[in-house]
């Protein structure tokens, strides 16, 4: 096998080790590292992302539930006060309606004293012109001049009379 | 007569037993992958490697006989 | 009658000739009707895919006949003698660069020249792509990012805890075998085809296999292993009993095994550049026995079988050297 020893030169060999580790050494450099260190920024970058939007997201959900109580308190405040307004509206109505009512009923007495004293006065004026009605009716019965004074005797009796009786309605 | 040239034949047999190692490993991975189709990448990769590993002892042999035949 | 000789003959030359050219032109034109025929068929059978298959195989031979004749009778037919066989050593190129008295072996210089070539697409790469890297990387950044990627990803899973060079040696080695694997397709001989350059390259992952070792285990730790020593860790233990202790495991069965482990270990670089040098140069050598076969009638065929052992091996043969070597590193800094 003397042939085979002509295949194999050292020289050479070392050689294309020297040329693989100039081309490992220009790769890393130019392609390997940067590569992998813009990889890994964008990695770090998205994890901050990511971690900065749930810090994000659990504040709000606080804040949602902080919101919510305070809706809820507020909710509670307006209806009590509802309820006052409504107790003090009815209170309120309640006095007014009682003087509603007695201003009515003042109203009404007034009015029926007024309409007393109209039937009082109406009264005497009928009295008077019946009582002339009657004389007249008596002198015709009678035919002959009644007394005046008798006359005025006669109906004051006769009212009388009839006020003993009864109301006249 | 070259009797380099018999040498050269009588060290390609070394490619019969890689044939015959490589398709009994073909026969059991379509066996394997038959019998588990998920993991039908992991079985590829591991046969892939048992291949190219045995079919470097066929190598060596057409190596020697190269060298023989052409190496004055 | 002489003539009817010579018009036979002519008759036979370019009879054939304008026969095959007939067949190739109707073969296609036909293959297309019944293409399209068969593209309103749903679920086409066999027996209906046939036109399509017959008029394919007659437009493909036609096609070749034509070639093959057409070459043979542009370059007269040459009787090419005795295979000569590519050179294992490859013809050293003399007074390179015209400098006189100079002689490299052509590997260097495809060598170099593989190296020129991809440090420039590095430095072209660096100019424009990664000054502006977007955060949703498209076309060659994704590319990149991908390569990058998965090799991290490969040697990491084989490997915990390893450098970033390491990953970047494996990137410059990848790099290099699956372009020589294309420089051998241009017709060039590759690189990798030399024994010098597969021993270089087998010796490095050597080198890096014992450095790795010596470094993680230390130079008694190394030996140990190969012995089958567990190392004796328990705390409380002074030297000279850690000794004896260890020593007391060589009485195992074990032992006798250590030196086919020292063997089997010195044997890595030889079989690690026997395998990359031996699929390249065969295949080399069998693309070109069928070149040398078929002297004129090489049309297509070596191109269809070239794709087997120009491409498909030699990229076998790379992935498997890169892992071989992630393997052989890990075992020698497995942790028992």
């Amino acid at each position: 096998m003397g042939g085979l020893a002509e295949l194999v030169s050292p020289e050479e060999i070392l050689l294309h080790i020297l040329n693989m580790i100039i081309l490992f050494l220009l790769l890393r450099k130019l392609l390997y590292k940067p590569v992998r260190k813009f990889m890994q920024e964008r990695k770090e970058g998205l994890a901050a992302s990511l971690e900065e939007a749930e810090q994000a997201h659990a504040k709000a959900e606080k804040l949602k539930i902080e919101y919510e109580a305070r809706i809820a308190d507020a909710e509670e405040n307006a209806r009590a006060r509802a309820l006052e307004i409504t107790a003090a509206a009815n209170a309120s109505a309640k006095t007014m309606a009682e003087s509603a009512r007695a201003e009515s009923v003042a109203l009404l007495d007034k009015a029926r004293d007024d309409a007393r004293q109209e039937r009082a006065k109406a009264l005497d004026g009928m009295q008077q012109q019946v009582a002339t009605l009657a004389v007249g009716v008596a002198e015709r019965i009678l035919q002959r001049e009644v007394n005046k004074s008798d006359s005025e005797r006669l109906a004051a009796a006769f009212f009388q009379d009839m006020e003993k009786g009864g109301e006249m309605a | 007569m070259d009797v380099t040239a018999i040498g050269a034949g009588l060290c390609m047999l070394a490619a019969g037993g890689a044939g015959l190692g490589m398709g009994m490993a073909t026969g059991r991975a379509a066996e394997a992958v038959g019998r588990q189709p998920e993991a039908a990448g992991k079985i590829n990769s591991i046969f892939l490697l048992g291949l190219a590993l045995t079919e470097s002892t066929a190598i060596y042999g057409l190596l020697t006989a190269l060298i023989i035949l052409f190496v004055k | 009658m002489w003539f009817l000789h010579e018009l036979l003959d002519l008759a036979q030359h370019y009879g054939v000739l304008v026969i095959a050219l007939l067949g190739a032109v109707l073969g296609f034109a036909f293959r297309r009707g019944a293409k399209r025929r068969l593209a309103i068929v749903e679920a086409p059978t066999g027996r209906q895919k046939l036109p399509v298959r017959v008029w394919t195989l007659v437009a493909v031979t036609g096609a070749w006949i034509f070639a093959v004749l057409l070459i043979s009778l542009v370059f007269r037919d040459e009787d090419k003698g005795r295979f000569e066989a590519p050179e294992i050593h490859p013809k050293v190129v003399e007074n390179v660069f015209g400098i006189h008295g100079l002689s490299i072996s052509p590997t260097l210089l495809t060598t170099w020249g593989i190296m020129a070539v991809l440090v420039g697409l590095a430095l072209l790469l660096r100019l424009t792509v990664l000054r502006r890297m977007k955060q949703n990387p498209k076309g060659v950044q994704l590319l990149l990012e991908t390569m990058v990627e998965g090799l991290d990803k490969y040697v990491g899973d084989k490997l915990h805890g390893m450098s970033v060079s390491f990953g970047a040696y494996i990137f410059a080695l990848a790099l290099l075998l699956v372009c020589s694997a294309a420089v051998e397709l241009l017709g060039l001989h590759a690189p990798t085809a030399d024994i010098n350059m597969a021993i270089g390259l087998s010796l490095i992952t050597y080198f890096l296999v014992n450095y790795y070792g010596f470094k993680r285990k230390g130079f008694f730790g190394r030996i140990k292993s190969y012995l089958g020593i567990r190392p004796a860790n328990e705390p409380g233990l002074r030297c000279g009993q850690k000794v004896k202790a260890e020593m007391k495991q060589l009485a195992k069965p074990q032992t006798i095994a250590a030196p086919f482990r020292i063997l089997s270990d010195l044997v890595v670089p030889l079989s690690l550049s026997c395998r990359l040098f031996g699929n390249m140069f065969g295949g080399m050598v069998i693309v070109e026995l069928l070149y040398w076969a078929l002297h004129h009638r090489a049309v297509g065929i070596p191109s269809v079988a070239g794709l087997f052992f120009n491409v498909f091996h030699p990229l076998i043969q790379a992935f498997i050297f890169v892992t071989l070597t992630l393997s052989y590193i890990e075992e020698a800094t497995a942790e028992e």
